[in-house]
């Protein structure tokens, strides 16, 4: 398949990854395999900094041309930063998805929620299994 | 090119908008300058911005943009859940009466006696058709006429006490179904419940059942469903429904295939929709307008929309506009519908009456089951064997052989001069190709479009993927547009 | 009609191994139900038919009057009915393959420009089904875009149109409620709109001109709507009025829409007709219906496709931002031919006329000896006039007349009001305007 899985990061069962970057907070996106899955991103429609989000609830909303998919929040977390060269570049998304397609940058409600998460291997195996 | 090149080659003219072509203003001799009007300044505008073109530019404008369009009248036109067949000529020069086009929605009903007993009995026909005992033919389209029904059930819920957060709040529909289903639904204030089709991409009967509860308020369902199958439970799908006392719903976009064989009132629904634009053949316009009249039960009449058209002979006048219903929902939009596709959907049922209608069907049908068994080897089809008057073939297998999409397939048909079907959905289908082939095809030209199926299953990938070559543009950049939406002149010349 | 015989049917389904007689064996026997309407007749037959039914109606052109209330009589241009003719666009359906389509896509996008343009906002659709249901489309989208559940509206407003509204916000938990009219304008009371506004009002919705032929205060009911933090939404149910008037953006509306049936077609006894949308472009993705996008081929030709499709039912499904599918794009087909046959100064002049021959229509009841309740107000082509003594004698002596003088106001309203509704078109004769103030002058 060949998807890019990077070791630094940590991953979900819905396809977002979530990069500790450390003094309680991390950097969200989408894999490279959930880019492929959706083909060209046209618009991503990004959360308001500030805003609260409890572990599985819908944070952003990824579109395709035909396709509309939730990203949802890896952890508990508040957002601190958002990316707002995606409003005009969202192909930045399916470019780099662990660089500059990043999505939002949170401060962690409970960093030890990270550890709970898929590591690149469990990653690896989970989406040869689903394809 | 095609391998059997029928030699298709759409116009392209590289036609500049209006608003290139504009000329500014120009004195015009339509009508007199300077007519005294006596509005403030504060109010008037400079000018509107509309673009001033010479009287033959104009002409010229548009019928070359109707060289680069394609219609039923070109050819044909398999649009899987559409229904695009011949419209008949003699519905349309009806449309055109002027007893009609000057007809105003707000004369006295002694005025327009002769346009309410035409709709009067094209509602009634529609009763009969639809196995029901009333009909509103209120509603602009079929999404409408689900916003209505769906409206309708509300209504009567909340008269029986019974609409609340944890009562009648829910909608059921099967994710095959329409987007306009759980839209309608949503809008109309419901909270949609989608379940999974069965393997056999009918409704999964213990699926339905665990989400059927009180809290159920109506269940929408499609029949023959979008993949083109009968769903032959319907029966006891009705029993279940109306076991938690919720209200069955009959999307009728796929009524074509079952006029004369049976009806929704007979397979036990409660309200159903008619597209006129699709089953009795209106012309679809670029996208409308259609007309979406709704029928139902007795039980649920008084929560049709208003005005009723109402006929008494012994009255004078004979036919009136009831606007005085308490029950009512109201209205959904202004006037009594889309009265010039209601007259053209009445023509065509005075045409074909009871037999004529039942043939369509059965032509209909007809034609989709033998596209489909010449197809099947290379494109596959869900589901039984028998469809009805479509179903939806997979190209999953080139695309996995050959790297050929549904999509590539649609537009290197293109280039067979045959419109492409109905990609990508039902969402269910991988690669899904939804095929209509309508009863106004011939043989002739169905095996065209066969065999331009077939020849792109052994073509070259490159050329598929490429397609298509003979359209006025090559593949157009949708990505392109989603991404930087430019949805005016003035924004397209803005930078 | 002209098919195969059905023998060919059978002989073809042979070919492929199919038995014709199992083609239904599919539907189950008890709900198998024949259809019971009358045996279908030829062509000629069906015409005669129809046409002898119609003929029944007594048109506005056999009997011309003063008939508006939402449905108005213009001049089509000769090219907008001859080109309506064309096959490829009226059997075409919603553009999904671009690249076969694009003719249809061009002139859409050039009835988006259109309407952005007459409504004075940043973008605009391909259309929706009619005046009054995008007014009850924009005020849904004025709850999704805003906060508050409150949709005002004016008492004026018509009944028939305030249910609409109704019914589009309901589902969303708005809630309709009527502003004042204020007796001396018949428009909006803006003091008791302001005193009405507050964190819970999601929407102030106008039209403009309004039900009784008034121009409204358009930029006072815009700025204390927007002091409020609510959504302004406005609809003007007579487009031709935009060839003289400011779109409602002009006006601080955040969404406009219009109703388009007067350039595209007749009256049509009410249907079918067209809605203009349009809204500001930071709402673009909030908006319902299709839109068609400008952008290139593989040949970097200008090229146009759907765009924003995400927004709509067949992919979002229940959190579509509508669930419009069919549309009326060929009435914006033609809304955009007449539009272009017009120019800038034929649609201006086609607007100063009714203005001016409203006025001077107004200005003869008047001295004629009806009473004009809201003389003050600025109008368009409509106003309200009333007749001393029965209002339907007086109505009723008109049509002996061979003129109707207008529509009885309740009739346009849905609730009590005294006057008659006048609209005078560019379509109206001399001659039926005299006969109605002759007529004016009998009874007074």
């Amino acid at each position: 398949m060949g998807f890019d899985t990077p070791e630094d990061v940590r991953y979900t069962e819905e396809h977002e990854w979530i990069k500790d970057e450390g003094d309680g907070e991390a950097r969200i996106g989408i894999t490279d395999f959930a880019q492929d899955q959706l083909t060209d991103v046209v618009y991503v429609d990004l959360p308001f900094t500030e805003e609260e989000f409890d572990q599985g609830d819908a944070m952003m909303v990824v579109e395709s041309v035909k396709s509309v998919s939730d990203v949802y929040a890896p952890v508990d977390c508040t957002v601190t930063d958002i990316n707002e060269e995606l409003e005009t570049a969202p192909e930045l998304v399916n470019e780099d998805p662990y660089g500059d397609g990043w999505m939002a940058l949170v401060e962690l409600d409970d960093p030890s929620q990270l550890d709970e998460l898929m590591d690149a291997e469990d990653y690896r195996e989970f989406t040869e299994n689903e394809a | 090119m095609p391998d059997e090149d029928r030699g298709f080659r759409q116009a392209y003219w590289d036609e500049p908008t209006l608003f290139d072509l504009d000329e500014g203003p120009q004195p015009s001799d339509q009508f007199p300058e300077g007519a005294d009007h006596g509005l403030p300044e504060d109010l008037t505008r400079e000018d509107a911005g509309v673009p001033t073109v010479m009287r033959s530019r104009v002409t010229r404008h548009f019928t070359r943009l109707a060289q680069m369009t394609y219609g039923v009248d070109t050819g044909t036109y398999p649009l899987g859940s559409c229904t695009m067949k011949y419209n008949a000529k003699a519905a349309e020069l009806l449309a055109q009466d002027e007893g009609l086009l000057h007809a105003h929605p707000l004369q006295r009903e002694e005025d327009v006696q002769g346009i309410l007993e035409l709709l009067y009995d094209l509602g009634d026909r529609l009763r009969e058709i639809a196995g029901l005992d009333a009909v509103t033919l209120q509603p602009a389209a079929g999404a409408q006429g689900e916003f209505v029904a769906m409206r309708m059930v509300r209504a009567y819920f909340e008269d029986r006490g019974e609409l609340g957060e944890d009562s009648r709040c829910e909608v059921v529909i099967p994710d095959s179904a329409h987007g306009t289903n759980p839209a309608s639904a949503a809008m109309a204030g419901f909270d949609v419940l989608e379940i999974p089709s069965g393997d056999d991409g009918c409704v999964d009967l213990s699926a339905l059942e665990d989400a059927l509860s009180e809290r159920t308020a109506a269940f929408m369902l499609t029949n023959p469903n979008t993949l083109g199958l009968f769903e032959q439970n319907v029966e006891k799908i009705a029993e279940m429904v109306h076991d938690v006392g919720a209200k069955l719903y009959y999307d009728g976009a796929n009524l074509n295939a079952i006029l004369g064989v049976t009806s929704p009132g007979a397979m036990g629904f409660d309200l159903a929709h008619f597209n006129v634009h699709k089953t009795f053949a209106t012309p679809h316009g670029g996208g409308g307008p259609g007309a979406g009249p709704v029928a139902c039960t007795d039980e649920l009449e008084p929560y049709l929309p208003v005005p009723r058209i109402t006929r008494d002979p012994e009255a004078e006048p004979e036919h009136r506009l009831d606007w005085e219903r308490e029950d009512s929902i109201g209205a959904v939009r202004g006037f009594h519908g889309n009265v010039g596709v209601l007259v053209r959907a009445a023509a065509y049922i005075l045409m074909h009456g009871s037999d004529g209608l039942a043939d369509n069907t059965r032509r209909a049908v007809a034609n989709a089951n033998y596209v489909h068994q010449r197809i099947k080897d290379a494109y596959p089809a869900p589901g039984g064997d028998l469809k009805k008057h479509e179903f939806v073939a997979s190209a999953a297998d080139l695309e996995e052989t050959k790297g050929i999409t549904a999509k590539d397939v649609a537009k290197r048909l293109l280039d067979h001069g045959i419109h492409a079907p109905q990609t990508y959905w039902p969402m269910v289908v991988d690669e899904a190709l939804m095929i209509e082939p309508t009863e106004t095809e011939s043989r002739e030209e169905l095996d065209a479009f066969v065999d331009a199926l077939l020849s792109i299953a052994d073509e070259d990938p490159e050329t598929v993927t490429s397609a298509p070559h003979t359209t006025a543009l090559s593949r157009v950049d949708d990505v392109g547009a989603a991404r930087n939406p430019i949805l005016t002149w003035d924004q397209a010349n803005d930078e | 009609m002209h098919l195969p015989e059905a023998g060919q049917i059978d002989d073809m389904l042979a070919d492929v191994g199919l038995d014709a007689e199992q083609l239904f064996s599919d539907v189950p026997q008890p709900v198998r139900r024949r259809l019971d309407i009358p045996e279908g007749k030829p062509d000629r037959e069906v015409e005669q038919e129809i046409t002898s039914t119609l003929a029944e109606n007594t048109t506005v052109q056999e009997r011309p009057g003063l008939l508006g209330g939402g449905s108005y009589d213009h001049w089509i241009p000769p090219e907008t009915r001859f080109l309506s003719t064309r096959g490829e666009l009226l059997t075409s359906y919603t553009p999904y393959q671009a690249e076969i389509n694009q003719g249809l896509l061009q002139a859409l996008f050039e009835f988006q420009t259109l309407s952005a343009r007459l409504l004075e906002l940043d973008v605009a659709n391909n259309g929706l089904y009619d005046g009054a249901s995008a007014a009850g489309e924009a005020c849904l989208m004025a709850l999704r875009v805003g906060r508050g559940t409150r949709v005002l509206v004016p008492e004026h407003l018509p009944d028939q149109r305030a249910s609409i509204v109704e019914n589009y916000v309901d589902g969303a938990g708005g809630t309709i409620e009527r502003i004042p009219t204020d007796p001396a304008t018949g428009t909006v009371d803006v003091d008791a709109l302001q005193a009405m506004l507050d964190d819970d009002v999601g929407c102030v919705h106008v039209e403009n001109p309004n039900a009784l032929g008034c121009l409204e205060p358009m930029d006072a009911i815009g700025d204390v709507t927007d002091d409020a933090g609510a959504t302004f939404t406005a609809n003007v149910p007579e487009v031709t009025a935009l060839g003289l008037l400011h779109g409602p953006g002009h006006h601080g509306a955040d969404i406009a829409t219009a109703e388009g049936q007067p350039l595209a077609l007749p009256p049509s006894y009410g249907g079918p007709s067209l809605g203009l949308f349009a809204a500001r472009k930071k709402h673009l993705r909030k908006m319902p219906g299709r839109i068609t996008g400008k952008t290139e081929d593989e040949d970097e030709r200008d090229a146009y496709c759907l765009t924003l499709q995400t927004r709509e039912q067949h992919i979002r499904r229940s959190r579509a931002t509508s669930n419009i599918c069919t549309n009326q794009s060929f009435l914006a087909l033609m809304f955009t031919v007449t539009l272009g046959t017009l120019g800038e100064t034929g649609f201006r002049n086609m607007a100063e006329t009714n203005a001016a021959r409203a006025r001077q229509a107004r200005q003869r009841l008047a001295e004629a000896g009806a009473e004009i309740p809201y003389a003050d107000s600025h109008h368009y082509n409509e106003f309200l006039f009333e007749v001393p003594g029965d209002r339907d004698l007086f109505l009723q002596r008109a049509r002996e007349r061979g003129v109707e003088a207008g529509i009885p106001a309740e009739r346009v309203l849905g609730h009590g009001h005294d006057g008659i509704v006048a609209c005078v078109t560019e379509t109206v004769p001399d001659d039926a305007i005299d006969t109605v103030v002759e007529t004016v002058q009998e009874v007074v």
